[in-house]
């Protein structure tokens, strides 16, 4: 395109920043040449072009900057790495635990659709654990009894082979002892007149506080199959059934009796010194005299 | 343009960008920062598109298309009766003297001044230029003309009014 009147600005722009090639040059300065007027507006255009200076250094680069390479990567497949990192952690125990539960199946004829839990126990107290010194023969073998024998040590958590119940120190008693019954011996001398004796003989037998059954029958075999002596015959005459136990024929309840009629007269006393009722004397519920003052 | 073209796009532009913007607002820093910042960030998501070649003038067309936003949403207006007589008196090599000439570029219309800057600061073709305010080369050549020619109008108003 040729310059001319109607394009000419373009062309001086195009001159001012050397934009136009030689021959454009050329054809450019003789235009101006030809046209005068023209040469004032050009040199006018040297004031007000401008030159590069100093560009200012903007401060915000690091926030414009995007993570490249390496990071995005990473970003995008850390939860990958995360489930990698976790089955290689505790995949030995999933299946140490999956090897339990197909031996606890195997061993005990459990369908193997059942849902078997394993949960951590407590490992079983040891039987020396129990075993003190300071205890009896007696209560470490009641001990020995009561603490089962450790099944199995290892350290599987199968759930079936936990113990019901542990044992503690604290539960174990003593092997029950008879609790002590109140000995009451009953009081007989030949001087007391033990009434209804002959009549009713069942009571004192039955007694359950009377525990001397060979005294009983002293008592009784005089008055069944011997004869009666001397004594009780003359006392019979007064309508009295007597018992005369003597030291020749009941030598041993002659002997615990005199004891006893030793301790009950030293009663009687004391009670007569301190009351003037009448005193009764009873072998348990039964009535057998009573001493006037 | 992948990202690790988009961040040389930032190291080797920016600067430039921001002292185009800088001049374009009179030194507005914190507008031409928020432009900046829009600029690479369009930048970004038209990454697939726009290739690393294209980068500078992408950015720069942004820049110029938020500049004109920013004339014609805010109505900014300078006036500069006081710096023209400034403008002749410290004439013509100082630094004083570019800073006023900074100046009166924001006399011209925004395509215009978008034009002088592009053309005189930046270096860029008309081809260029015209690709980035979205003219034919013709009317960029046109443009600049009339655009210094203005230019030279108002400071030989003010030498004429400094004589008075």
């Amino acid at each position: 395109m040729s310059i001319n009147k109607l394009n000419y600005e373009e062309w001086m722009v195009a001159f001012m920043d050397n934009e136009l090639s030689a021959d454009e040059v050329v054809e450019f300065n003789e235009f101006i040449k030809e046209n005068p007027s023209l040469q004032e507006e050009l040199s006018a255009f040297k004031t007000v072009q401008f030159s590069g200076d100093e560009t200012p250094i903007y401060d915000g680069k690091d926030a414009l900057l995007k993570k490249t390479g390496a990071a995005v990567l990473l970003k995008k497949i850390w939860p990958l790495i995360a489930v990698v990192l976790l089955t290689v952690a505790i995949g030995p125990f999933l299946s140490k635990d999956k090897k339990v539960k197909e031996k606890v199946v195997a061993e005990n004829n459990i369908d193997p659709k059942t849902e078997i839990i394993l949960k951590p126990i407590r490992t079983p107290i040891k039987k020396e654990e129990f075993i003190n010194e300071e205890l009896t023969p007696a209560i470490k073998k009641e001990i020995s009894k009561k603490v089962q024998p450790i099944q199995n040590e290892t350290k599987d958590k199968a759930l079936i082979i936990a113990p019901e119940k542990t044992i503690a120190k604290k539960e174990i008693l003593k092997p029950s002892e008879p609790r002590p019954r109140k000995k009451i011996i009953e009081k007989f001398d030949k001087e007391i007149v033990v009434k209804e004796i002959l009549k009713k003989p069942e009571p004192i037998a039955s007694n359950k506080e009377v525990k001397n059954e060979t005294l009983l029958q002293e008592l009784n075999t005089p008055a069944s199959t011997s004869k009666p002596d001397q004594a009780i015959l003359e006392k019979k005459e007064n309508n009295n059934a007597l018992v005369i136990i003597d030291e020749v024929h009941h030598p041993q309840l002659y002997k615990k009796m005199n004891t006893v009629i030793d301790q009950v007269e030293q009663k009687i006393e004391t009670v007569k010194k301190l009351k003037k009722q009448p005193i009764i004397i009873k072998i348990g519920k039964t009535k057998i005299i009573t001493i006037n003052k | 343009m992948n990202s690790k073209s988009y961040n040389q796009a930032v190291k080797d532009y920016s600067d430039r960008l921001y002292g185009f913007i800088l001049k374009n607002l009179n030194k507005d820093v914190e507008t031409a920062k928020d432009i900046v910042q829009n600029c690479f960030e369009a930048l970004w998501n038209k990454r697939a598109d726009v290739p690393s070649a294209k980068a500078k003038s992408y950015l720069f067309q942004v820049a110029h298309n938020q500049i004109v936003d920013v004339y014609r949403k805010g109505g900014r207006m300078l006036y500069v009766e006081d710096y023209h007589e400034n403008a002749i008196s410290n004439a013509p090599a100082t630094n004083e003297h570019k800073e006023i000439m900074h100046k009166v570029l924001l006399e011209l219309p925004t395509p215009q001044r978008s034009m002088v800057l592009l053309k005189d600061f930046e270096g860029y073709s008309y081809a260029e230029i015209a690709q980035i305010i979205n003219v034919t080369e013709g009317q960029v050549k046109i443009n600049l003309f009339r655009a210094r020619k203005k230019l030279k109008e108002i400071i030989s108003s003010s030498q004429n009014k400094k004589a008075l």
